[in-house]
């Protein structure tokens, strides 16, 4: 600043010079000064305005291209829904079903036995012995003192006592008999009783199932009315999915780190120790690579298994080759596990031998060094963590995708929200150049007040005496149509 | 579509190859260990020191080099032990138990010296160090710092003898006159520093506590 003084002794004098100057300079270019300022002002607040215009559309057309992936996202989900239900009805018709005929044979046999069976329990009792007569007629002869009378009586009488007696017992024989038959029915009563509660069982699991099934029909035509409604009527929400699978990840980063560390000092020994990479020694890069390629292996034999999706290509390969695909993957997936199971006993061995070497060259005894506490349960626990945390980390691909998916449509809200912001901001500055482009040239000609005044003094114009402007004289001023 | 993405993998390639660092990690630990005149009586606590702060800090590929301070140090006889250290954890270990029982018979070892030849002995350290081409280079040194060449001997440290090592001197012992005058001993390790710096080292300077060692090995790394 000081450079710029004519007088640098005296710097207000040389203050005063300067601003005589400038309000000189400034006053001698006004006409063009103004008229740059109002082109600047009229350029920045049309610049501004599109911007902002441009803004809100793309806001508009991301809002509409977001509902549509929201709504192809809910769709896609209750699709599988509906699948997931349809199959378990497959499944369930098909087995239960598909026993309902031998069901129903068997119960048509028992229902035939059963009524054979009480047929023949039909009670039919003993006819009277046919003598009854014959005792009437002799018994109606008058000389029935008659000591020959009285012996055909009396043989009568014993031949029908002796009928009687067998015609007991054969009634009772058919009696015996038939509640033989009966006590054999019961069993069969119960089997009937048995298959009526199973039929009974597997006609109530299908309305189950049926109900379920109109649920998800009733959703679907939610989902179609949303279409042509607000995309809020819709139930599904990304922030659900976006959370939970946040937290898994976050859990299974934990595990991962934990896996990490078990591997990465027995690394040392498989990979040169001193090399690095980016400072980072080679046997800690290479046991994180390890771990990525669990994560990696998992996420393909989870797409194998048709259980995510990530790599579409993948779903369009025949059973055989994604049959391959997945047996190397278990198999890969098996021979890391393995690796890491011998890795985590060797991390043991070598801090064992570490601590041995540390005490001895501080000088302990050599039989402290010989013998240091050992215990087998740390080493199996270590050979145990090592084995399971690669197929944990295997499922890693499960809420990946979960992730990935709902953060495009939550990314997609937060781009249609900063749009939407950027559009506001944008009308706000342009309302501000506005202002600026009417504001501009007044505090211009304040600036060079004094020689303007002297010019119109000296030209014989009167001051420009009037009130506040209208807003005709504005927009003619500011050259806004 | 296959070109840009074959690009991509070759680009992905690079950066990966760019990734691997060119910077040597390894270090060279030097030790020279006065055993002559009023220093002989510390050459077990010098050793002690070694084992307890020096060798158990070593990494796979450190390298280890050991001289004694005499009347003449610049002799191949005076190394002591020199090794570097295996890529692999437990050999290195194992050879770390070696070195450490080389040290304890050099410590019990009956040793004298009339002159004290430390030059001589930077000297020695200098070559054997710079052969290593490791990373960074340490040269410790356990002595009073009160050089004493024998007659008609010469000693001159080349300007660029040091380049690029640390000089640490541990436990320097205060001499009788020392006692008597402080300044005397000032005096004399700042000429030291002078004359290392003149040598090219990249620094110099005394540790009383040897427990700061590892921290000071490491950051030197």
């Amino acid at each position: 600043m000081e450079s710029l003084y004519f007088w640098p002794e005296s710097p207000g004098l040389s203050l005063l010079a300067l601003w005589v100057l400038s309000v000189l300079f400034l006053w001698a270019a006004r006409e063009p000064m103004l008229q740059v300022m109002r082109g600047l002002g009229r350029s920045l607040e049309s610049g501004l305005a599109s911007v902002g215009d441009w803004c809100r559309e793309a806001a508009a057309r991301q809002e509409a291209r977001s509902r549509e992936v929201l709504l192809a996202a809910g769709e896609l989900e209750l699709h599988g829904r509906m699948e997931r239900e349809l199959q378990r009805i497959d499944a369930s018709f098909t087995e239960k079903l598909g026993n309902y005929a031998s069901l129903h044979r068997r119960l048509d046999d028992l229902l035939l036995r059963l009524d054979g069976d009480y047929q023949r329990c039909g009670d039919a009792p003993p006819e009277a012995p046919g003598w009854t007569g014959a005792v009437e007629a002799v018994s109606a002869i008058p000389a029935a003192a008659d000591p020959n009378v009285q012996k055909v009586l009396a043989g009568i009488r014993d031949s029908l006592d002796e009928a009687a007696k067998r015609a007991l017992a054969v009634h009772r024989e058919e009696t015996a008999k038939r509640h033989r038959l009966l006590g054999r029915m019961r069993p069969e009563w119960k089997e009937v009783r048995g298959l009526l509660a199973r039929m009974q069982d597997v006609v109530s699991r299908s309305l189950r199932v049926t109900a379920r099934v109109d649920r998800c029909v009733d959703e679907f035509q939610a989902l179609v009315g949303a279409r042509a409604g607000g995309a809020q009527a819709l139930s599904f929400s990304p922030w659900k999915p976006f959370l939970v699978s946040l937290l898994v990840l976050a859990i299974a980063l934990g595990g991962a780190f934990i896996n990490f560390q078990l591997i990465a000092l027995p690394m040392s020994e498989l990979v040169p120790a001193g090399a690095r990479i980016g400072g980072v020694p080679v046997a800690t890069v290479a046991a994180l690579v390890i771990v990525l390629m669990e994560t990696a292996v998992g996420i393909f034999v989870m797409d194998m298994l048709e259980i995510t999706d990530l790599f579409p290509k993948l779903a369009s390969l025949t059973v055989g080759r994604r049959r391959l695909i997945l047996g190397v993957g278990l198999a890969g997936l098996f021979f890391l596990a393995g690796v890491e199971s011998s890795l985590a006993v060797l991390r043991e061995q070598i801090v064992e031998a570490d601590a041995a070497l540390k005490l001895s060259l501080a000088g302990a005894a050599d039989g402290v060094v010989a013998a240091p506490a050992r215990s087998s349960i740390p080493v199996a626990g270590q050979a145990v963590l090592g084995f399971v945390l690669p197929w944990i980390l295997a499922m890693v691909a499960i809420p990946l995708e979960s992730l990935l998916d709902s953060s495009r449509l939550l990314g997609a809200r937060l781009g249609v929200v900063l749009l939407h912001g950027l559009g506001h901001a944008a009308g706000a500055l342009a309302h501000g150049a506005r202002a600026l482009t009417v504001a501009g040239p007044s505090l211009y000609d304040v600036y060079v007040s004094l020689p303007l005044r002297a010019e119109r003094m000296l030209r014989g114009d009167d001051p420009p005496r009037r009130g506040p402007a209208t807003s005709a004289e504005r927009r003619a001023e500011t050259g806004v149509a | 579509m296959r070109a840009p993405a074959a690009l991509a993998l070759l680009a992905a390639w690079a950066l990966l190859a760019g990734c691997s660092d060119a910077r040597r990690y390894d270090q060279a630990i030097g030790v020279l260990i006065d055993v002559s005149g009023t220093y002989a009586d510390q050459r077990e606590e010098s050793v002690r020191v070694i084992k307890r702060e020096v060798i158990p800090n070593m990494i796979p590929g450190d390298t280890l080099f050991v001289a004694r301070i005499d009347s003449e140090s610049y002799d191949r006889e005076n190394v002591e032990a020199l090794l570097t250290l295996d890529r692999r954890p437990s050999h290195a270990n194992a050879q770390k138990l070696e070195i450490a029982r080389r040290l304890d018979a050099f410590a019990t070892r009956p040793l004298s010296a009339a002159h004290t030849d430390i030059p001589g002995a930077i000297m020695l350290a200098s070559e054997y160090l710079g052969e290593t081409a490791a990373g960074s280079r340490v040269l410790l040194i356990f002595s009073d710092m009160q050089e004493d060449l024998p007659r008609g001997e010469v000693r001159r440290l080349d300007e660029q003898e040091l380049a690029g090592t640390r000089v640490v001197a541990m436990n320097v012992k205060r001499l009788g006159r020392d006692q008597a005058d402080p300044g005397t001993y000032r005096v004399r390790m700042d000429g030291w520093g002078e004359r290392l710096a003149a040598a090219g080292a990249a620094e110099w300077r005394m540790f009383q506590d040897p427990g700061k060692l590892p921290e000071y090995l490491a950051a030197s790394r």
